[in-house]
């Protein structure tokens, strides 16, 4: 079943074009991660996606419904995004900040029930935070912070996740405790992922689809095992990419002192 | 403190100030006198004395401090900065330019009502539009715009103060320091904190998430735009009808906020309402202090509001180094 889709979406921000023309169909269980150089627009492309700015053209729709008409509380039911970056102008502590996940799921003048509390425990578990739960924000590494936003959008629980960078300032072992979870909800519990990544490695192994963006508009969508080749990645990245074959799977790195 | 208990023990400072402000002043009444005229068994001086002097002001007091702390709270998440208070858009400069004007021209007392209210929302409608050129809300801008407008308000201030007489140069002062010997009837500005405060609470958890950013509040299913909107209007309303009541009594509005997220309350659900009792007894002690400390001299409130939030501030920023 399809989740989300662009049709003829174009995309552009300060007078540089992301997009142009651009189908997707995003369907449940899909996983899909978006590679580009830095600026090619795919935070922009995410933030389009998840009803933040309007397109400059083409329509998106989530679940049938065209995107902008949903109300914003039930569209966050059905749609998560992981932010690149996380502001905390204000003291709050970490179980707060998991709890907020749940504002979409309550009514105006509700309250969070144990169910909620129960469910952001969990969420906080599963990033390795459990014990945190009194700690404010103020006093966590970057990475902890990290693994609190992911918490944050595990608690929201949305059907769709975008997830901008989401391995940003985490160590190696959390990066695949995240990705490995992520994978796992798309596959047992049937949701979509949308990915930025800058590992190719982890792009090919986590994910089915790829939406690359070169930049100027162009881009190429497909799964995986067609459009991710070292021919599309040197003219992607304007750099040669290498494919070496690991014990546990294929690896990909930079050809080092080709620069 | 968790933070329940903290809106508890707050409700009970706020009855025990208020109840305190009635009985102290030039003639003292007991808590026996109290009784009697809230039973309709005191004596006519002391009926008078409670019913139309000092229990209009104490309720003036606490309506304003109510009013500065829950703008004031407001403001910080509209900004998305702690340093943000009630007067930091200019709203009380526009309306201290109004009613310094209306001085000049002779006006005094409640006639500086109008002047001061329309000062204020003149001020909210000209920030509101030279700050909107790109069409959304950006904290930034807003803020720019609003200390932009102040300063010029500030400089208006200024000149007004340097051409007018020694004769008015007094009560210029007082009112620009905060003062409650004028206020006129409170009703007003405590139904507009009730109604402040209930539509506030109803938009409490989108607050705490607006506090994390437009992005984040987006993403969560806040409709960022709607209630950016609503919180600027309703913060400069609540400012305005307090900059009306006293003048603009400094320090509340920026300092309450903070000191109840030191004690450990940051959800705004509890914020808001912890934020107003303790404004509205800060005010109300402050006031009490105003009016008997040098008595019969009266002091502007807005002295001691600070004299005595600085200290308190103080202490509970270093008692927590976690």
């Amino acid at each position: 079943m399809e989740l989300l889709v662009a049709k003829d979406l174009a995309v552009a921000i300060a007078g540089k074009q992301v997009c142009r023309d651009l189908d997707l169909h995003i369907r449940r269980g899909q996983r899909w991660a978006v590679l580009g150089p830095n600026g090619s627009g795919k935070t922009t492309l995410l933030h389009t996606l998840a009803g933040f700015r309007p397109a400059q053209g083409g329509e998106i729709t989530l679940e049938g419904r065209h995107l902008d008409t949903w109300q914003p509380r039930q569209r966050a039911r059905l749609l998560g995004m992981l932010l690149q970056h996380y502001d905390d102008p204000f003291p709050s502590t970490v179980l707060e900040t998991a709890l907020i996940g749940r504002h979409p799921h309550l009514q105006r003048w509700e309250w969070e029930d144990s169910d909620d509390v129960a469910q952001a425990r969990r969420a906080l578990e599963l990033m390795d935070l459990a014990g945190f739960e009194n700690r404010t924000i103020a006093t966590l590494s970057g990475g902890e912070r990290r693994r609190l936003a992911i918490a944050t959008l595990l608690t929201q629980s949305p059907q769709l996740l975008l997830l901008d960078e989401p391995t940003n300032h985490l160590d190696l072992f959390h990066q695949l405790r995240a990705l490995d979870l992520f994978t796992q909800l798309a596959s047992q519990e049937a949701r979509a992922l949308i990915m930025v990544l800058h590992d190719i490695t982890s792009a090919v192994r986590y994910c089915d689809h790829t939406l690359m963006l070169f930049g100027e508009g162009e881009t190429l969508a497909g799964a995986v095992t067609d459009i991710v080749t070292e021919e599309n990645l040197a003219r992607l990245y304007g750099h040669p990419i290498r494919r070496l074959s690991g014990p546990d799977g294929e690896v990909w790195t930079p050809a080092f002192g080709a620069a | 403190m968790a933070p329940r208990i903290l809106l508890i023990v707050l409700l009970v400072i706020a009855v025990l100030s208020i109840v305190g402000a009635v009985s102290l002043g030039s003639v003292p009444l007991g808590w026996r006198a109290l009784g009697a005229v809230a039973l309709h068994r005191g004596t006519p001086l002391e009926h008078t004395l409670i019913m139309d002097v000092r229990l209009p002001r104490v309720i003036a007091a606490f309506a304003v401090g109510g009013l500065l702390a829950l703008a004031g709270t407001l403001m910080q998440v509209l900004l998305r900065n702690p340093l943000a208070d009630p007067y930091i858009l200019g709203i009380s400069g526009g309306a201290a330019v109004a009613v310094l004007t209306a001085m000049l021209l002779g006006l005094s007392g409640l006639g500086l009502t109008i002047p001061a209210f329309s000062g204020a929302l003149l001020t909210m409608l000209l920030v509101f539009t030279l700050s909107r050129g790109g069409g959304s809300w950006n904290p930034t801008r807003l803020l720019l715009t609003g200390v932009v407008v102040a300063s010029g308000w500030a400089a208006l201030i200024g000149f007004i103060l340097t051409v007018s007489p020694d004769t008015d140069l007094k009560n210029m002062l007082f009112w620009l320091m905060g003062d409650l010997s004028f206020a006129g009837n409170p009703l007003p500005a405590v139904l507009v904190l009730g109604i402040g405060l209930l539509l506030a609470l109803g938009v409490a958890r989108d607050l705490n998430i607006l506090a994390r950013g437009d992005l984040q509040a987006m993403a969560l299913g806040v409709a960022t735009g709607t209630l950016s909107l609503l919180i600027y209007v309703l913060a400069s309303l609540l400012t305005a009808s307090a900059v009306t009541l006293a003048g603009s009594v400094g320090f509340v509005g920026l300092i309450v906020p903070h000191l109840i997220r030191l004690l450990g309350a940051t959800d705004h659900r509890i914020l808001l309402p912890c934020s107003v009792l303790l404004g509205g007894s800060l005010v109300v002690t402050a006031d009490t202090v105003a009016r008997t400390a040098l008595a019969p001299q009266q002091l502007p409130v807005g002295i001691i509001t600070a004299l005595l939030g600085v200290p308190m501030f103080l202490y509970l920023l270093n008692r927590r180094t976690r």
